[in-house]
């Protein structure tokens, strides 16, 4: 009987069936991720459709068990998600299935024009309907941070409701447009923004309300640093509202919303009472502190620190100048009063100064100080790197195969940069100080160089379900270490066995992913130039992997292994018992079982056998090779051993002449 | 210099081995002279057959004399077989009486010479071939039992690979030539048994 995927049929869970030849290009979402149409084999009326994951970037599969809940919620839900074979890839894909939205997009792309919503259809339409949906994340927890005009849908033909599009696709956040970020969310490069808080959720919402209001992007003249710019210098209220006349509630609901402090933001009982009729009145953030004098960088007069620290952040080289003389300093003590800030900062260049400028390393790391300095709450930045702190894995991870950019991430986390940035925080929260440890374990994970640790392992410790991006698997799809043998298996199974089972990733791969990491296996790895060891690393870690994971049985990747053992095997000195184990490899190959090669391999007590067999030969052999030398040397041939024997057989060969001769004459005589 | 230490001190190492040897080999002289005196009146007794005996054991009396080895092999080699030679005229004269008369009609009886001498012919033949033969035994022996041996060391290569010969150089080469260099030992053999078939006294070297 032929499977679904011999038939080219794709089936997730034996239920909905992805037909890749409709793409539904209308649901694709951002970064390159397509959308299919899908059936539900079992009859169900509803129109469903699959999204196709990248296996470059990890979807938010951490999110998915808890949002496939939200059924009865205005969402695109996830009903099922399963890796399976995608063949316009030819390679097996995360693939989601999701309810379809019944209508279009309420805003077709983001930088889109629609005529301008009426306040009243705002509300009835979209914050009336997706109160509960921030109801139900709140009371979880959960971020959504997709919520945007070009991810909300018409939920069906009629146009009277409204849905929200999924969030799993890509890292969070990483398909907003600035525009919904609150202003450290919008420093931040787009994939290094984070999970973040509800407050992000609200403030994207607020956004969402006056785009609908606005027919469109409220700032359309404004490039993303300028908006970034106005925001910070502003306030968000008055950076996109601007000149936007709206009614007096709906003032008040977008300053609540759009408050840039992020524990004054309106959250759902706000929402709510709003809704319900209340009036309040929302609390303004107060904006960063205005020098007396302005600060000149590369042309702009800066008159506060987090704009001038946006825009030394965003023009790294030009930075890297400004640090290197006394003036910044001066600037923050004498213009903005702000004491501790300057001896921060001055701390950082003075440090520079004294290098003399003789350590680029070293500039970077001050000068990432010195931006952490003086807008605490900014993002990290590190040359073209801007990051929030939970947005760092993710960004490692989108970014680690653009080699420039995944230095600076090494650079960062071996400069415990991190850890300095939570330091200057006035305020610590739990989720933050959490992140020490995994740094500094990070940072020791990258100072060894070897096969099961470096950036790769750091890059699977920081992203819990980031797919193994080794090249070998580049045909699957391996985010959860059970996955990885069978990947292997069909790698073996393919016969694509021309390089061996383990590189960098697999190895970072495992260790992140193990609960005890095989030290012993990584260790033998690390002896690259011994053949037998490595290769019994290989094995062995393999062999780990199986034991704690399964699966029981992987005959080709065995038969694999059991090559890679070969130099083990040859090391045995013995013929017979390389050719006995070679046997017996080849008989536990078939049987599956990698711990069982491993267990054949290394045996001391056969070890043990073969090294005493082999010094008993080299005896045997020595005797062997005195013996001959011996008779070489005329043992037996030498003329006094000649005459020695000749004497000795002569006596005998008289004495029995002798007495036969003395026999017959006495027998002659008396017969 | 070393050389001529080691020369001084072989000899002293010979004698002192002698010494030793003649301490503890053969019987000791006191025991020799009681059997000669136990002896004399058997002689006395019977004198014509001791005559006739000491008159035709003569090439044994020479072989005596002249093997100044230790073991007198010879003597014995020559002696056995000259008193097998010897021993149809004993018989001869015990069944005529055993007399003077008869013992020197014996005496002077050519054919008993002729036998007696003879038998001791024999045995110095034996004593002078026996090298050859021995020599040529020695080498076929030699021969086969290095290819026995050359053998065991290539299932022994075979078995555990080449490091079992590695630092057994001298060995191992010759595992590799071992025929070829058969031919040149057969001939370096041979000088040596041609010299060991000389039968001269160890100490007249």
């Amino acid at each position: 009987m032929r499977t679904p995927e011999e038939s080219g049929m794709i089936m997730v869970a034996d239920r909905y069936r992805i037909h890749p030849d409709q793409p539904l290009p209308a649901l694709d979402a951002p970064g390159g991720v397509r959308a299919f149409n899908a059936t539900d084999e079992r009859g169900s009326p509803k129109s469903l459709f699959a999204i196709v994951c990248r296996r470059d970037i990890a979807p938010r599969s951490d999110v998915l068990t808890q949002y496939a809940r939200f059924t009865r919620l205005p969402l695109v839900t996830p009903l099922r998600w399963a890796v399976v074979y995608w063949p316009p890839e030819k390679a097996r894909r995360l693939v989601i299935i999701l309810n379809q939205p019944g209508g279009e997009r309420i805003l077709p792309a983001p930088d889109a024009k629609i005529d301008a919503w009426r306040e009243d259809r705002v509300v009835r339409l979209v914050m009336n309907p997706l109160m509960p949906v921030f109801k139900e994340l709140g009371g979880r927890n959960l971020t959504h941070r997709a919520i945007r005009a070009d991810n909300l849908f018409f939920s069906d033909a009629t146009r009277d409701s409204v849905v929200l599009g999924e969030c799993f696709s890509l890292p969070a956040g990483m398909a907003q447009p600035s525009i919904y970020e609150p202003i450290d969310s919008a420093m931040a490069m787009a994939e290094g923004r984070g999970y973040g808080s509800p407050a992000d959720d609200y403030y994207a919402f607020g956004v969402l309300v006056l785009v609908l209001l606005c027919g469109g992007n409220p700032v359309p003249d404004l490039n993303e640093y300028e908006l970034v710019e106005a925001k910070i210098s502003k306030g968000s209220y008055a950076a996109l509202v601007g000149e936007t006349r709206l009614s007096l509630p709906m003032v008040e609901v977008l300053r609540g919303l759009l408050c840039d402090d992020p524990e004054e933001r309106w959250r759902h009982d706000d929402l709510q009472l709003w809704l319900n009729g209340r009036h309040l009145s929302p609390k303004q953030a107060l904006l960063p502190p205005k020098a007396a004098r302005l600060f000149p960088f590369e042309e702009v007069e800066y008159n506060n620190a987090s704009a001038l620290s946006y825009a030394m952040g965003r023009n790294w080289p030009a930075a890297l100048q400004v640090i290197k003389s006394p003036e910044l300093e001066r600037w923050i003590r004498r213009s903005l009063s702000d004491d501790r800030r300057a001896a921060a900062v001055g701390a950082a260049t003075q440090a520079v100064i004294g290098v003399g400028g003789g350590a680029p390393g070293l500039e970077d790391r001050l000068l990432s100080r010195v931006l952490i300095a003086l807008d605490p709450s900014a993002p990290l930045r590190y040359k073209q790197v801007a990051v929030r702190l939970q947005g760092f894995s993710a960004a490692f991870g989108v970014n680690y195969h653009n080699e420039d950019r995944r230095q600076s991430f090494a650079e960062i986390i071996l400069n415990k940069l991190p850890q300095m940035w939570i330091e200057a925080q006035a305020q610590l929260r739990v989720d933050i100080v959490a992140f020490v440890r995994a740094f500094d374990l990070v940072g020791m994970h990258v100072t060894k160089p070897r096969i099961g640790y470096g950036l790769e392992r750091a890059l699977y410790a920081l992203n819990g379900n980031w797919p193994c991006q080794s090249p070998l698997l580049t045909a699957d799809y391996v985010s959860d270490i059970g996955d990885l043998l069978p990947a292997l298996e069909r790698v073996a199974q393919q016969g694509r066995s021309e390089r061996p089972p383990m590189d960098w990733h697999i190895g970072g791969f495992i260790s992140a992913r193990m609960k005890m990491t095989p030290d012993r296996g990584f260790n033998e790895l690390a002896v690259d130039d011994q053949p037998e060891i490595h290769n019994l690393g290989i094995v062995r870690v393999l062999a780990e992997v199986q034991e704690s994971v399964g699966p029981e049985r992987v005959p080709h990747l065995a038969a694999w292994c059991a090559d890679l053992l070969k130099p083990a095997t040859d090391k045995f000195r013995n013929r017979t018992r390389r050719e006995q184990m070679g046997e017996m490899l080849q008989k536990l190959a078939a049987q599956g079982n990698l711990t069982a090669l491993v267990a054949l391999v290394d045996n001391p007590q056969r070890q043990a056998a073969d090294e005493e067999g082999f010094r008993r030969a080299r005896a045997e052999f020595a005797a062997l090779a005195e013996q001959m030398n011996w008779l070489r040397n005329g043992g037996l041939t030498k003329p006094q051993v000649v005459r020695a024997g000749a004497r000795e057989a002569a006596t005998v060969v008289s004495g029995v002449a002798a007495a036969v001769s003395v026999l017959l004459i006495t027998l002659n005589a008396v017969l | 210099m070393a050389k001529a230490a080691a020369k001084g001190k072989a000899p002293s190492g010979k004698a002192k081995a002698k010494r030793k040897k003649g301490k503890t080999g053969g019987p000791p002289r006191w025991m020799k002279i009681f059997a000669l005196v136990l002896l004399f009146p058997f002689a006395a007794v019977l004198l014509p057959t001791t005559l006739l005996f000491f008159v035709m054991m003569a090439p044994t009396w020479v072989a005596y004399i002249t093997d100044r080895s230790r073991e007198k092999q010879l003597a014995i080699t020559v002696g056995m077989l000259n008193f097998a030679g010897a021993l149809p005229a004993i018989i001869g004269l015990w069944a005529r009486g055993q007399n003077h008369q008869t013992a020197m009609d014996m005496i002077g009886d050519v054919f008993v010479w002729v036998v007696a001498y003879g038998a001791a012919f024999a045995g110095w033949l034996i004593f002078a071939f026996m090298p050859t033969v021995v020599g040529s035994y020695y080498r076929m022996t030699t021969d086969n039992r290095i290819k026995g041996l050359v053998k065991q060391q290539k299932a022994l290569i075979a078995e555990w690979g080449h490091a079992v010969a590695d630092g057994i150089g001298q060995a191992a080469s010759m595992v590799d030539d071992a025929e070829e260099d058969d031919d040149s030992e057969a001939e370096k053999e041979d000088e040596d048994v041609t010299e060991a078939e000389l039968v001269q006294p160890r100490a007249a070297r």
